[in-house]
């Protein structure tokens, strides 16, 4: 019923190269993908199969030569059937959508804060990536809801990786290395002795992301938050108080990710002051903070 | 091959786009929307509607729901930010009217009137918002008398769309063909609900939407073909087209032409595929005409419909 089109611009079939778990309910998909995505922008997965139409749109994680990492967490039926998707398999994907994250003001040598909770860290990656490379000096504030993930990855941009986790839970074993994540390390760098190390010297953390925030005065000259819309309301209200404003990335039940359907908006205050529909897959998913009217 | 006339217009194919489900904004990165017989905008009311509270967008098997609640500008801004860009395609367009009361049908249809428009699409049949929409489509008399009261206020060729959430559609397509319509449109979407069993809540935060997409067809095919039986207007099919195949049912159950919707959603460009597709099933099936294959459905033989 769904067929392919023979050559469309808006979305093609790309092989999945690898899929694995990260945590019970949080997967890695990367795929051999040749489009560039700006740090915030997504893609939308579909199943093409003939009861589930929509996409699924997912933020970009990671973006290499060639490569594109998505990082998923199973919620539904949907994302059920995507995780046994299979490397050698492929999937249609769209090209990359929406607006991304604001960076181009960083200079060299500035600073910036990544704020992220749950599956509003995978973004923040490709972020961290993106600025690293271009010596912009990096501090997360990562929430976790139980199992954590992409610390490594994140140790490896040079970040300074502060995280916080919901429940109580036992640190060290937490951090006992899984074998595919010492042999995909650097040769020479165990993170997970690293971490280990973090555990040794400091309280385990435990509570939200606003927690971690709260917790110190940041000296940074940006700051880019992505998760849950309510985290994203106090982070945004927290970092007014200390005179900093933030760009966060809007999560919102999307139809079509291309504009259409208008299923997905937001209100935000336009540069009067009105307040104003806006379309998270086109117009964001990135805002400034300071423009969304959270209760709307 | 592929032309067809609605209500005195010539669409160079049968393939609109529904309303709500396109941009020609965004559709326009991926195709020429000049390939299409028609280009139907979204509903557009006399102020500007902020719609309704999100989630709007529930998937559902095989479709989908959506409560977005004719989010739109106002047709001032309209006629200022979208129609200059419509209209630079050489294909007619058509506005979708949305209203709560049949003086703000009227005035919308006014304002239209005044512009280069080619065809007025009456959209009584939302069924997302309180007042008007479905209110209106529901019921023969009041049907009918908003159809009359906006045939009135505007001489474009005048479309009125149905809803098939009613008992008796050919009684609803009968009253708007007495009442002035040119042509009718159908269908809109079903009333549908979906709840979130964990946390025990409905999924849209207007509880009830609109499900769409491929699930409905069968539903739409009848209707169409109920409708055919009672009325002689042109009739626009259209409910879960995903082929050129769907779209050819549509036509052998009576439709003149067709609308793609939830389709576009998936993927932007499949108004063109499935007006391709129509095209490559003609030249399989060796028919000259979109009309010859609507004639085709009404030589089928079998049971006459009387009474819905």
């Amino acid at each position: 019923m769904t067929k392919q089109l023979a050559s469309n611009p808006f979305s093609k079939r790309y092989e999945i190269i690898r899929h694995s778990q990260l945590t019970e309910a949080v997967w890695q998909l990367v795929l051999a993908y040749d489009q560039k995505a700006e740090p915030g922008q997504f893609v939308n997965l579909y199943l093409d199969e003939a009861d589930l139409l929509l996409p699924r749109p997912i933020s970009v994680c990671r973006q290499e030569e060639g490569k594109l990492t998505l990082v998923y967490a199973i919620r539904g039926e949907g994302t059920r059937r995507l995780a046994r998707r299979e490397p050698g398999q492929a999937l249609r994907v769209s090209q990359p959508l929406g607006k991304g994250y604001e960076t181009d003001y960083l200079q060299k040598g500035q600073t910036a804060l990544l704020i992220g909770g749950g599956l509003g860290i995978p973004p923040l990656l490709h972020l961290a990536e993106t600025l690293a490379a271009r010596e912009i000096g990096l501090t997360t504030a990562l929430g976790y809801r139980d199992d954590s993930f992409l610390l490594e990855e994140f140790q490896k941009t040079g970040a300074e990786v502060n995280f916080i986790v919901e429940p109580p839970f036992s640190f060290a074993e937490r951090f006992d290395p899984p074998s595919s994540a010492t042999a995909s390390s650097e040769p020479g760098t165990d993170f997970a002795a690293v971490l280990r190390e973090m555990s040794a010297e400091k309280e385990a953390p435990r509570g939200q992301v606003t927690d971690l925030l709260a917790g110190r005065q940041w000296e940074v000259d940006a700051c880019f938050a992505c998760g849950p819309k309510a985290m994203l309301q106090k982070v945004t209200a927290q970092l007014a108080e200390m005179g900093k404003p933030v760009q966060v990335s809007l999560e919102e039940r999307m139809g079509c990710g291309y504009g259409a359907c208008v299923g997905c908006v937001c209100r935000v205050l336009d540069p009067k002051g009105r307040a104003i529909s806006r379309k998270v897959c086109v117009d964001g998913p990135v805002f400034w903070g300071s423009e969304v009217i959270w209760n709307a | 091959m592929l032309e067809v006339q609605i209500a005195g217009v010539n669409w160079k194919n049968p393939v609109t786009v529904a309303s709500g489900t396109f941009s020609a904004r965004e559709a326009a990165r991926w195709y020429d929307p000049g390939r299409l017989g028609a280009l139907t905008a979204k509903g557009v009311a006399i102020e500007a509607w902020e719609g309704n509270p999100t989630p709007r967008i529930a998937e559902t098997w095989g479709g989908m729901l959506n409560a977005v609640g004719l989010q739109n500008p106002g047709v001032d801004s309209f006629i200022e930010q979208e129609l200059p860009f419509l209209e630079n395609f050489e294909t007619p367009v058509i506005v979708n009217l949305a209203g709560h009361s049949i003086e703000e049908y009227v005035a919308v249809a006014s304002r239209l009137n005044e512009t280069a428009v080619a065809m007025l699409e009456l959209n009584i049949s939302c069924p997302n918002i309180k007042e008007g929409g479905i209110g209106f489509g529901s019921d023969p008399d009041m049907a009918a008398r908003v159809t009359e009261a906006v045939r009135q206020a505007t001489q474009k060729p005048l479309i009125v769309k149905l809803t098939p959430n009613v008992g008796d559609i050919a009684a609803i397509a009968r009253a708007v063909e007495n009442a002035g319509a040119d042509a009718i449109s159908m269908i809109n979407t079903l009333l549908g609900m979906k709840i979130d069993v964990h946390n025990a809540k409905p999924v849209l935060a207007n509880w009830t939407g609109g499900l769409s997409g491929p699930a409905i067809k069968p539903v739409a095919v009848r209707m169409v073909w109920q409708v055919r039986q009672a009325v002689s207007l042109p009739i626009i099919g259209m409910g879960g087209i995903m082929s050129g195949e769907d779209a050819v049912e549509f036509l052998m159950a009576g439709a003149n032409a067709v609308a793609v919707g939830t389709a576009g959603l998936l993927d932007p460009a499949a108004p063109v595929r499935i007006l391709k597709e129509i095209e490559q099933f003609m030249e399989l099936r060796h028919y000259k005409s979109v009309e010859e294959i609507r004639q085709t459905g009404r030589m089928m033989g079998g049971r006459t419909e009387r009474h819905g």
